[in-house]
C-alpha cells in the first residue's frame, strides 16, 4: 500500500484530472477501492460522461431511470428533467468532497466536453424503514397510537405536522466520526429558554465519538450527572408526547436510526406523566397521577418497611394482625433480608428472561415463574407468604411508571433501602430517604432543578404534576423549563360565565 | 449568583425548620417544670421576646449591608476582638449541634432502637446532613421548604387530643403566680432557639432585604404559634404532675393513639422526625462552615473541608457527652448560656456600630 502511495500522485480537485480514467482511478483510490462504488461510463467520439454511486446506498429503481435519462441527455444534450432532485456542483469540487456526496447517498454525474467539467449530483438514497407502529413500551388506551420509526425525516415530519408553526426550529447535527449520523435538535424559538437551547447545542457539539450508536448512548455524553441513578432526559417514542413537551418549552433531540426523542429539561414528575392523563376526564387523570406517585413510594420502600417491621419494630403491627404475622414468619429459616433478596432476585430473573423471549414464551415464563415458584417456595417453607405478597406488590408497583428508564431506576434503588432496613430498622430507611431526597434536590436536568415544582417550590407547578386540573385551567407552563412565554393560552370556556 | 441567594419564603422556612427541630418534642415538660400549668403563658411571652430580639437583629442586619454578620463583627470591633467574638459564636454553634445530635441519639436509643449503639444513630443523622451542607444555601433552603410538609402531620396527629379535651387542667389561669411564669420564659426562649439563623444567613437574601427579614419573622412567629398549640394540647391531655415527669409528652400522646393499620404511630413519627433533625444539622453545619471561612479568611471552595471538620468534631463530642454527662441536666443550662450569647453579642455589636458609626461593605 505504501509503495502504491509513492507511485500514485494524489490529486485534490476533479478538474485537475486529465481524463475520465484518471478521475475514476482517483476516486477509487480515495475510497479504498471499495467494491460497491459503481461507475458507469458513456463514451462516444469526443463526448464523455460518467456516473458514480455506491450501489449499497442508492435506490436501484431510481437508478435505472437515471441511467435512461442520462443516455437520453447524452445524445440529445437536453437538461435533466425537473422531477429529479438535481444539484449543480461547482467546478472546483474536490475529490474528498465528491466522496462525501457519494456517501450521503447521492449519485454524481460528470460531463466533460474537452476541457470543462460539469458535475451534477442527484439525490437517490434508498432508505429502508419500518412502518409506523405503536411503541410497545408506551402503550396508551386512548389517543394517537403512532410512534416514531428509525428514519429521521419521517420523525421530523411527525413532529412538524403536529406543530405547524414558523416558531418550530430544527437544527441539524452530525455525530460520530465514522457513522456520520444525522441528528436534529427541535425547539420552539419563542417559548424555549435560549440559555437551555445554547447549552444543549454546546453539549451536542462537544460530543467526540466514533459511532452514534443510539439516543440512549448519546444521552450519556450530554447528561448532567453520569453517576446518578436517575435519568435526566426523558425518552419517548410518541410524537404527541414530544409535541406536548415542546409546547411546554422543552427541547427535543432526535437521532437518525433511533425511534426515540430525547427531551430536556425535564423534572422528576415528567416521568410519571402519560398522554393518557390528558385524554380522559381530569378526575381520572388526577387519580392515576396520585396512584403512580404512590407506586413510586411502594416500589421503593415497601420491602424495606416490611424487613424493618419484622426484624425491629414488631410492635407497630396492630393487635389483630400480630398472631397471623407471627405465625407466617416464625418458622422461616432465613432472616428477612435474605428472604427478600431471594424473592426479589427471582422476580428480576423472570422479568429479564421474559423481555428477551418471544411473546407467547415470555408469558409462559411469567406464569411458571410467578405462580409455580411463588407457590412452591411458600409450601416448602423457605419464604413466608407475607413476603410473597410484599414482593409481588413491589414488582407490580415498579411497572406502573410510564417510563422504562425510571422503572429500572426504582427497581435498583430498593436494594440499598432493604439493606439499610435490615441493619438499622426504620431509622436507617429514613436516613436513606434523606440522602435520596438530597440527591434529587441536587440533581439537575440541563441545568434546571430536577425536583422542580417541589424544590424550588412552585405552587402553580402542582396543578400538572401531582394532580391534573381540567385542561382549561392549565394556562401557565411548567416553571422548570423556564419558558419565555409563561402563559399557554387565554381564557377558555368564557361562555360558561357570559351573561345570557 | 443564583445559587448563593435565597428568596424571602425560603428564608422563612429556613428559620422555621431550624427552630422546630431543636426541641419541639421535649419542650412542653421542660417549661412546665418551671411554670407549672401556666406553661403556655410563658411560651407566649417567650415568643414575644424572641420577636423583639429579631427586631434588634433586623436593625443590625440593615447596618451590615451586604457583608455577613461574621464579617461585620471584625468591621465593628477590629480584628482581634471581632475574631474572638466570632470564635465564641462558632463554639456556640458547635455546642448546640452536639446537644442536638446527642439528645436525638438518646431519644432514639430510648424509644425505638434500644440495642443499636448511639454512635451509629449519630452517624445516620450526620452523614445525610454533611451530604447536603457541603452544597449551596439555595439547595439547603429548598430542602427546608420541602420537608415542611411534616409539620402539618405533627399538628394533625396531635389534634386527636381534642376528642376528649380536659380544659379545666388549664384553670385557673395564672394560678402559679407571675414569678413562676417569668421563670418559665427562659426555657421557652431556649426552646425557640434557632432564630439566630435569621442573623447568620440574612446576607444571602436576594431582592428587598427588609421584606425578606419580615418573612423570617413570620417563620419564627409560626413556630411560636405551633409551640403554643402543642403546649396547650399536651396540657389538656396530661395532668400537670404527670406532665412534669413525662419526658416527651408529644410522643406519649401518639403512643396512646392506635389506628387500624398501624399501632404505634409514635415510632413511625419519630422515624420521620429524623428528617427535621437533619434540617437543623444541615443548617447549623452550613453556618459553621461559612463562619469558619470568615474566621480563617478562607476561599469559598474550602467550605466543604470546614463543614467536614465540624461534623467530625460534633460526632466525637456527641459520643463523649453521651458517655460522660446526663444530657437533660446540662441541656437547659447550656441552652440558656448559649441563647444569652446570641442575644448579647449582636446587641453589643449593634451598640458599638451605632457609636462608631461603622457600616458593612456594599
Amino acid at each position: 500500500m505504501k509503495k502504491d502511495q509513492k507511485r500514485f500522485k494524489q490529486l485534490q480537485l476533479i478538474k485537475d484530472c486529465n481524463n475520465f480514467n484518471e478521475l475514476i482511478e482517483q476516486i477509487d483510490y480515495s475510497s479504498g477501492n471499495t467494491d460497491d462504488l459503481t461507475t458507469v461510463v458513456l463514451d462516444y467520439m469526443d463526448k464523455q460522461t460518467v456516473m458514480l454511486y455506491y450501489e449499497s446506498l442508492i435506490d436501484s429503481q431510481k437508478q435505472s431511470n437515471l441511467l435512461e435519462w442520462m443516455s437520453e441527455m447524452f445524445w440529445k444534450t437536453e437538461e435533466l428533467p425537473d422531477t429529479l432532485d438535481v444539484k449543480q456542483q461547482g467546478p472546483n469540487l474536490s475529490i474528498a468532497a465528491a466522496i462525501n456526496i457519494l456517501l450521503s447517498g447521492e449519485t454524481l454525474i460528470v460531463f466533460n466536453d474537452g476541457d470543462t467539467w460539469t458535475i451534477t449530483s442527484i439525490k437517490s438514497l434508498k432508505v429502508f424503514q419500518r412502518s409506523l407502529q405503536e411503541p410497545k413500551n408506551e402503550q396508551i388506551v386512548r389517543g394517537s397510537h403512532t410512534g416514531f420509526n428509525e428514519n429521521l425525516i419521517v420523525n421530523l415530519n411527525l413532529v412538524r405536522s403536529r406543530l405547524k408553526s414558523p416558531h418550530l426550529v430544527i437544527k441539524y447535527f452530525t455525530i460520530g466520526s465514522y457513522s456520520n449520523t444525522k441528528g436534529a435538535l427541535i425547539y420552539l424559538n419563542d417559548i424555549a429558554d435560549p440559555m437551555h437551547v445554547e447549552e444543549f447545542m454546546m453539549r451536542l457539539q462537544a460530543i467526540d465519538i466514533d459511532l452514534a450508536f443510539s439516543v440512549g448512548y448519546i444521552e450519556e455524553f450530554i447528561e448532567d450527572s453520569n453517576y446518578s441513578p436517575f435519568p435526566q432526559f426523558l425518552n419517548t417514542e410518541k410524537p404527541e408526547r414530544t409535541a406536548g413537551n415542546l409546547i411546554e418549552g422543552r427541547i427535543a433531540f432526535i437521532l437518525d436510526g433511533s425511534p426515540t426523542a430525547l427531551l430536556a429539561p425535564v423534572n422528576f414528575f415528567s416521568f410519571y406523566q402519560s398522554p393518557d392523563d390528558y385524554n380522559g376526564r381530569f378526575l381520572v387523570g388526577t387519580f392515576y397521577r396520585l396512584l403512580r406517585i404512590a407506586s413510586f413510594l411502594i416500589a421503593l420502600l415497601l420491602p424495606a418497611i416490611y424487613i424493618a417491621t419484622i426484624s425491629y419494630h414488631f410492635e407497630i403491627i396492630p393487635e389483630d394482625l400480630t398472631l397471623p404475622a407471627k405465625r407466617a414468619v416464625e418458622n422461616i429459616p432465613y432472616p428477612p433480608l435474605v428472604e427478600a433478596l431471594i424473592l426479589e432476585l427471582t422476580i428480576e430473573l423472570i422479568r429479564e428472561a421474559g423481555v428477551r423471549l418471544p411473546n407467547p414464551i415470555g408469558q409462559t415464563i411469567g406464569i411458571v415463574g410467578g405462580l409455580v415458584i411463588g407457590d412452591a417456595v411458600v409450601n416448602a417453607g423457605f419464604i413466608s407468604n407475607l413476603m410473597v405478597i410484599v414482593v409481588a406488590l413491589t414488582a407490580i408497583s415498579s411497572f406502573v411508571v410510564p417510563s422504562v428508564e425510571m422503572n429500572t431506576t426504582v427497581r435498583i434503588l430498593r436494594f440499598p433501602f432493604m439493606l439499610l432496613a435490615s441493619l438499622f430498622g426504620f431509622i436507617g430507611v429514613a436516613a436513606g430517604l434523606i440522602i435520596l431526597l438530597v440527591h434529587l434536590i441536587k440533581l439537575e436536568s440541563l441545568t434546571s432543578p430536577y425536583l422542580s415544582p417541589l424544590a424550588p417550590f412552585h405552587l402553580s407547578g402542582i396543578k400538572d404534576t401531582f394532580i391534573r386540573l381540567p385542561a382549561s385551567k392549565l394556562r401557565t407552563r411548567a416553571a422548570d423549563a423556564q419558558p419565555i412565554k409563561k402563559n399557554r393560552y387565554g381564557r377558555n370556556r368564557w361562555w360558561k360565565h357570559a351573561k345570557k | 449568583m443564583q445559587k448563593n441567594s435565597i428568596t424571602g419564603w425560603q428564608f422563612c422556612f429556613l428559620t422555621l425548620q431550624t427552630q422546630m427541630g431543636m426541641s419541639a418534642l421535649s419542650m412542653p415538660s421542660l417549661i412546665a417544670n418551671k411554670a407549672g400549668q401556666d406553661a403556655w403563658i410563658s411560651m407566649i411571652l417567650g415568643g414575644l421576646i424572641v420577636q423583639v430580639i429579631i427586631l434588634m437583629y433586623m436593625w443590625l442586619i440593615v447596618r451590615c449591608k451586604n457583608s455577613s454578620y461574621f464579617d461585620f463583627l471584625a468591621i465593628v470591633f477590629g480584628k482581634v476582638i471581632g475574631k474572638f467574638l466570632l470564635l465564641l459564636t462558632i463554639l456556640y454553634i458547635i455546642f448546640i449541634m452536639i446537644l442536638v445530635t446527642a439528645s436525638y441519639q438518646q431519644l432514639i436509643t430510648d424509644w425505638i432502637n434500644i440495642y443499636t449503639p448511639g454512635w451509629i444513630i449519630v452517624l445516620l443523622l450526620l452523614i445525610p446532613s454533611l451530604y447536603l451542607s457541603i452544597d449551596s444555601i439555595s439547595l439547603i433552603a429548598r430542602f427546608s421548604m420541602l420537608i415542611s410538609f411534616l409539620i402539618p402531620v405533627l399538628l394533625i396527629v396531635v389534634l386527636f387530643v381534642y376528642a376528649e379535651p380536659q380544659f379545666f387542667y388549664l384553670l385557673p389561669i395564672g394560678s402559679e403566680g407571675l414569678d413562676s411564669i417569668i421563670k418559665g420564659v427562659i426555657p421557652a426562649i431556649a426552646a425557640l432557639s434557632g432564630f439566630e439563623m435569621i442573623l447568620f444567613t440574612s446576607h444571602f437574601l436576594k431582592g428587598n432585604k427588609l421584606a425578606g427579614l419580615k418573612k423570617g419573622m413570620i417563620g419564627s412567629g409560626l413556630v411560636t404559634l405551633i409551640y403554643i398549640y402543642l403546649i396547650i394540647s399536651v396540657q389538656i391531655f396530661f395532668y400537670i404532675d404527670e406532665l412534669k415527669i413525662v419526658p416527651y409528652p408529644v410522643l406519649y400522646i401518639m403512643k396512646a393513639l392506635s389506628l387500624m393499620i398501624i399501632d404505634r404511630i409514635d415510632i413511625l413519627f419519630l422515624t420521620f422526625w429524623i428528617i427535621i433533625s437533619t434540617a437543623v444539622c444541615v443548617n447549623y453545619l452550613f453556618v459553621a462552615g461559612i463562619s469558619m471561612q470568615s474566621l480563617f479568611n478562607l476561599q469559598a471552595h474550602r467550605h466543604m473541608i470546614m463543614v467536614t471538620i465540624t461534623s467530625i468534631m460534633i460526632f466525637i463530642g456527641s459520643i463523649f457527652i453521651d458517655s460522660k454527662i446526663e444530657i437533660t441536666e446540662i441541656q437547659n443550662q447550656l441552652f440558656e448560656v448559649g441563647v444569652g450569647l446570641v442575644v448579647l453579642i449582636p446587641f453589643l455589636t449593634l451598640i458599638f456600630s451605632l457609636i462608631t458609626k461603622r457600616l458593612g461593605n456594599n
